[in-house]
């Protein structure tokens, strides 16, 4: 069956594409021609594709549908084998991949092992204990043990965003946060909801009579 | 007499070869009826070899003891252990194909000059011990092989370099190699040696001999040169129902006479479907050869060494100890002493000592000691608690056991007088637990268990196909973290030949061809739709082999074990009378269908039948509130005693805190209830009185991590509910703390004890401390809503008038000692539903009716502690809430 034209002009666009369907649409066989695509417009070797899923059953479905793509409408044996050794896989399988081939650049273990849901708020709370009882009695008798806690497990949440804010040091903070707050209103008054809305608010607008 | 290549699409041994050739067969099977004198293996040949010309093979320990010293030598700073782990993969690969480890530095990554850096230190140190690691046997020998002899060479159908490369050094003239191969892409690899060998002046003879079994059918078809055909293509619902439908047709085969060792369940994920097949085997009673090594990690041995470390490591905390006592290998200790273990959350090596003698000879924490020194208490302790007697009646444990005490004198023999931490000690045997292997089924014969790649060269007559799902057959190809797919090309302009990703996926692909060809009979193909609660998809083999579809198997109808028989007899009207193990299940089974059929509730959900008198008890406002909320938690609990096993609280829970919240203040108001400011003597009095509640034995405070800092907080919190204004009115004295009371109402005998009784201006009232900051769920009322609330009006319109007669009464509440307010006052009304609700207990227990019937939304239930009992869930929107 061939695609539609929305489908088409989805899997041959040039640059970034997203697209947004129900079930049943043909998601996953416009993704396949999209992938096939690439392939064949640019040349690019399967090993060079990354094609994310949220599901280990849809990524096993989109491999197999690339597969049947490829066979169907590429002539090269060794392009199509090569889609067995393809990154198309669940996020977190990808997520995964690039720990392990660059732990020394993420600073963990060579041979790091990922916990699991069961061990890993176990080992978080041994190790959460373990930590806190680093922290200065005074300094946690200031703060309030409670507060202190809750803190600290609010920034364990995000450990990046954490990082960064607290790599700002607290003098700076306030400025940070009224900075972030000025971006984010400056980006909602730019932007096309904004503009749309005031539209129509100035259009249903009464005159100073109403 | 030239040299022979034999291609086709499945060459069969036939009488090319010379006189007094020795056949050389992956798989023994595969020379039955072969040519030759007599039959070896390439790896046999090659050792003899590296023998002669005087050099030893290295393996096992002190392979990786050498690999983790070069690393060590090479890269000081690196995490030696987990740097080899990481590298051993590819570095096998490097060492088995001859890549030389300087080409590396010279042209590879950083991650691949490492690679090559250690590569070649990790061969010089071998060769300075004049031996060559296991992975080189085929390369060096290739090398070193000076004579050529007639060879007849069956079952390396997948060509790799070293073997061709040793089979052209050591073949001589009337030599035959049987490799498969045609025009299809799969035998790209074999295409290319083919070729090579033919330079090197090997004739090649094509057989064009035309498929005859079953398998060749289907492989020629699977090589596109004949078409596709109908197969026995199967789905099932998971792992187990796929196994126990195929070694049930297994089962009736053998019954029927056919050799279990003519059958073959060639699978491709052997660590998944392994423990499956040999659980389901045992209990059909057929005997299964399982071809997979096992780390020793993965057998029950293992997993207790690995526990005496956790232990160890962990100073006999409870938990690990705990679970080192209860190992089947573990020490024993004396019936009825786990209650106390618990209840004292025995900790320590001194603790547990105690209870199990043995344990004493874990106290090796702290000390200075040598590698030998640690592997030696280790081994003392296993002795000392007969662990190799324990074992013994399992082969496989008992192999464990032996393999890991050997690698263990191999390991003090290379590095014995080495200082090693506890901590080092844990990494290097879990390291050795990690690596060394035992066979996954010991016993040789039975129905063969093998691997695809495997069963090259193999016939049966039957072969079943399992696991044919995608990523599992053929599996996914992975990247190697060390050098992917991308660098391998790079490093192919080089002269360094990896393997390259198309040519794994194309092994996978030829893995499933031999599989094919194992079939002299029938073969069938099928995958389970469920893996580790993940839905699966078909192969992409299915869609190459056949034209049909595949069929959706439901549950067999046919039992092949006494269990299966059992299982069926259960669910049906028919008794089986000599069964007496059946015949109590079928009365549970009974029971079960009971409980979550839509039919009125019965004994074994509470409603007993006999009546209960309540003037048998005395009752208490909380008593009363259980019974109003849920009646069958009140009859497990207070009639039954149902109790959940007991066990010291580790952390401070709400009760917990509540008990010493409570405790504190009633010490502390008792002091300064007769003071002009109760509040300011409250608050003088609180910190000596929040230390003496800490040491009251009914508070049963534990060690807790981190209570210095944490108890700053609570008594912070504490002040802060005395200092709030609500905590007591203006004008108010403290009549009593703690104050008891017995009184008798509606035929019912309370009794309890009110927190605190105030006389305010509005009159007595009592005031009743709550630790979180809402109000506590009431009792149902006749729409099953927790509305009725008990305690208050309990207090307020049966307690304060038995204890102050006559006097006046104000609003009796409950304050928050978290909030620091009054939570909830007496309301109108309150005890009219109170006495309702009294009826309906009356009612109840009249009855003997305690159903399990919480609230409709189950909220009564959140920290309720006997769920296994009432089995609480879905089943009971089946039942009639009118029963």
């Amino acid at each position: 069956m061939a695609l539609t034209s929305d489908q088409k002009s989805a899997a041959e666009a040039d640059g970034c594409v997203a697209v947004t369907a129900g079930a049943g649409t043909g998601k996953t066989r416009m993704l396949a021609e999209r992938y096939l695509h690439h392939v064949r417009k640019h040349e690019l070797s399967p090993l060079a594709i990354v094609a994310v899923t949220f599901t280990e059953k849809a990524a096993a479905e989109l491999r197999s549908r690339i597969r049947q793509t490829l066979i169907e409408k590429l002539n090269d044996e060794k392009l199509i084998a090569e889609i067995e050794a393809a990154q198309i896989s669940t996020m977190h399988s990808l997520a995964g991949r690039i720990c392990r081939d660059f732990y020394d650049i993420a600073g963990i273990p060579a041979d790091f092992v990922i916990l699991d849901e069961l061990e890993s708020p176990l080992w978080a709370s041994e190790k959460f204990d373990e930590a806190l009882g680093q922290i200065d009695v005074e300094i946690s008798d200031d703060l309030g043990f409670k507060w202190l806690v809750g803190v600290l497990n609010e920034l364990l949440r995000d450990p990046l965003a954490s990082e960064k804010a607290l790599s700002l040091g607290a003098e700076n903070w306030r400025q940070a946060i009224d900075q972030a707050r000025a971006d984010a209103i400056a980006a909602l008054v730019d932007s096309d909801v904004w503009s749309d809305a005031s539209g129509i608010l100035s259009d249903c607008c009464g005159g100073a009579d109403d | 007499m030239s040299r022979i290549i034999q291609t086709g699409l499945f060459p069969s041994i036939t009488g090319q070869v010379a006189d007094g050739a020795l056949t050389v067969a992956l798989h023994p099977r595969a020379v039955n009826g072969g040519v030759g004198i007599c039959s070896s293996k390439l790896t046999r040949l090659a050792a003899d070899v590296i023998k002669q010309n005087g050099m030893t093979v290295t393996r096992g320990v002190t392979a990786r003891h050498l690999l983790r010293s070069a690393i060590l030598r090479t890269f000081p700073d690196a995490h030696a252990s987990a740097l080899a782990t990481r590298i051993r993969p590819i570095l096998k690969i490097v060492l088995s194909t001859g890549i030389d480890p300087q080409q590396l530095i010279e042209h590879g990554s950083p991650r691949v000059r490492q690679l090559g850096v250690i590569a070649a230190e990790y061969k010089r140190s071998l060769r300075e011990r004049r031996s060559i690691d296991g992975e080189e046997m085929l390369i060096t020998a290739a090398a070193l092989a000076q004579e050529r002899r007639p060879l007849a060479i069956y079952g390396y159908h997948r060509a790799r370099k070293e073997e061709i490369l040793f089979i052209d050094a050591l073949a001589g003239d009337g030599s035959v190699l049987y490799l498969p191969c045609v025009a299809d892409g799969m035998f790209t690899v074999n295409q290319r040696w083919i070729r090579f060998l033919a330079d090197r002046g090997w004739e090649i003879s094509h057989d064009e001999t035309s498929p005859a079994t079953t398998g060749e059918r289907l492989a020629a078809s699977y090589a596109k040169v004949s078409p596709r055909q109908s197969v026995d293509a199967r789905a099932y619902s998971d792992i187990d129902a796929e196994v126990r439908s195929c070694l049930a047709e297994a089962k009736q085969l053998v019954i029927s006479g056919v050799d279990p060792r003519e059958i073959a369940f060639a699978v491709r994920a052997q660590e998944a479907y392994a423990p499956a097949i040999a659980a389901v085997a045992d209990e059909y009673g057929l005997p299964v050869n399982i071809t997979l090594e096992m780390p020793l990690s993965k057998t029950v041995f293992g997993g207790f060494v690995e526990l005496i470390l956790e232990a160890v490591l962990k100073q006999l905390a409870f938990e690990p100890a705990a679970r080192l006592l209860m190992h089947p290998f573990g020490p024993k200790m004396p019936e009825g002493k786990w209650t106390e273990a618990r209840v004292e959350h025995y900790s320590g090596v001194r603790a547990w000592t105690l209870v199990s003698p043995e344990i004493a000879a874990l106290e090796w924490a702290d000390e200075d000691l040598t590698l030998s020194d640690r592997a030696d208490a280790l081994t003392n302790f296993l002795k000392s608690i007969k662990v190799r007697e324990k074992a013994a009646p399992r082969t496989r444990e008992s192999l464990a056991y032996r393999a890991f005490t050997e690698a263990l004198s191999e390991l003090k023999a290379l590095d014995g007088d080495h200082m090693m931490s506890l901590d080092g000690f844990a990494a290097a045997v879990g390291e050795l637990l990690a690596d060394e292997t035992v066979p996954f089924s010991p016993s040789a014969a039975g129905i063969a268990v093998i691997e695809p790649k495997n069963i090259v060269g193999v016939t049966y007559e039957r072969v079943f196909v399992l696991g044919m799902a995608e990523g599992v057959f053929p599996k996914t190809t992975s990247e190697d973290p060390v050098v992917d797919f991308f660098e391998r090309r790079q490093l192919a302009a080089h002269g360094i030949e990896f393997a390259e990703a198309a040519e794994v996926a194309r092994w996978e692909e030829l893995s499933f061809y031999f599989t094919l060809n194992a079939a002299r009979g029938n073969i069938s193909f099928s995958f389970p739709k469920i893996i580790d609660d993940r839905e699966t998809v078909e192969s992409p083999f299915f869609k190459r082999i056949s034209e049909g579809g595949i069929t959706a198997v439901a549950e067999s109808t046919i039992a092949s074990s006494p269990e299966e028989l059992r299982r069926a007899y259960l669910r049906s009207d028919d008794a089986l009378p000599t069964d007496a193990a059946l015949t109590r299940a079928k009365a549970q089974h009974c029971v079960e269908r009971q409980r979550e059929n839509t039919g009125i509730y019965d004994e074994y959900d509470g409603v007993i039948g006999v009546p209960y008198d309540p003037s048998r008890r005395t009752w208490s406002a909380s008593q009363l509130t259980q019974i109003g909320q849920c009646s069958f938690r009140w009859f497990a609990e207070r009639l039954l005693r149902l109790k959940p096993i007991d066990e010291m609280e580790l952390g401070l829970d709400p009760a917990m805190r509540g008990t010493l919240y409570h405790k504190a203040l009633e010490i502390a108001i008792e002091r300064a209830k007769n003071a002009p400011d109760i509040r300011a003597a409250t608050l003088e009095h609180i910190d000596e009185a929040f230390a003496e509640a800490e040491r009251d034995p009914k508070v049963a405070l534990p060690d807790l991590p981190n209570w210095e800092s944490e108890r700053a907080d609570q008594i912070r919190a504490l002040k802060k509910a005395i200092e709030a204004p609500e905590f007591i009115t203006d004008g108010s004295k403290v009549v009593g703390v703690e104050v008891e009371f017995r009184t008798d109402w509606e035929g019912f005998t309370f009794t309890g004890s009110i927190d605190r009784v105030d006389d305010t201006p509005d009159g007595l009232i009592a005031i009743d401390y709550k630790t979180s900051g809402t109000k506590p769920l009431g009792a149902k009322d006749r729409s099953g809503k927790l509305a009725v609330d008990v305690q208050i009006p309990l207090y307020a319109n049966v307690a304060l008038p038995a204890l102050y007669p006559g006097g006046n009464y104000g609003d009796s509440a409950y304050y928050s000692l978290t909030k620091g307010k009054i939570l909830r006052t007496e309301k109108d009304g309150d005890i009219e539903k109170l006495t309702d609700l009294v009826e309906d207990v009356r009612s109840l227990l009249a009855e003997g009716a305690f159903a399990v019937d919480p609230d409709h939304a189950e909220a009564v239930c959140k920290y309720c502690e006997l769920e296994s009992v009432c089995r609480k869930g879905p089943r009971l929107r089946r039942k009639s809430r009118a029963a």
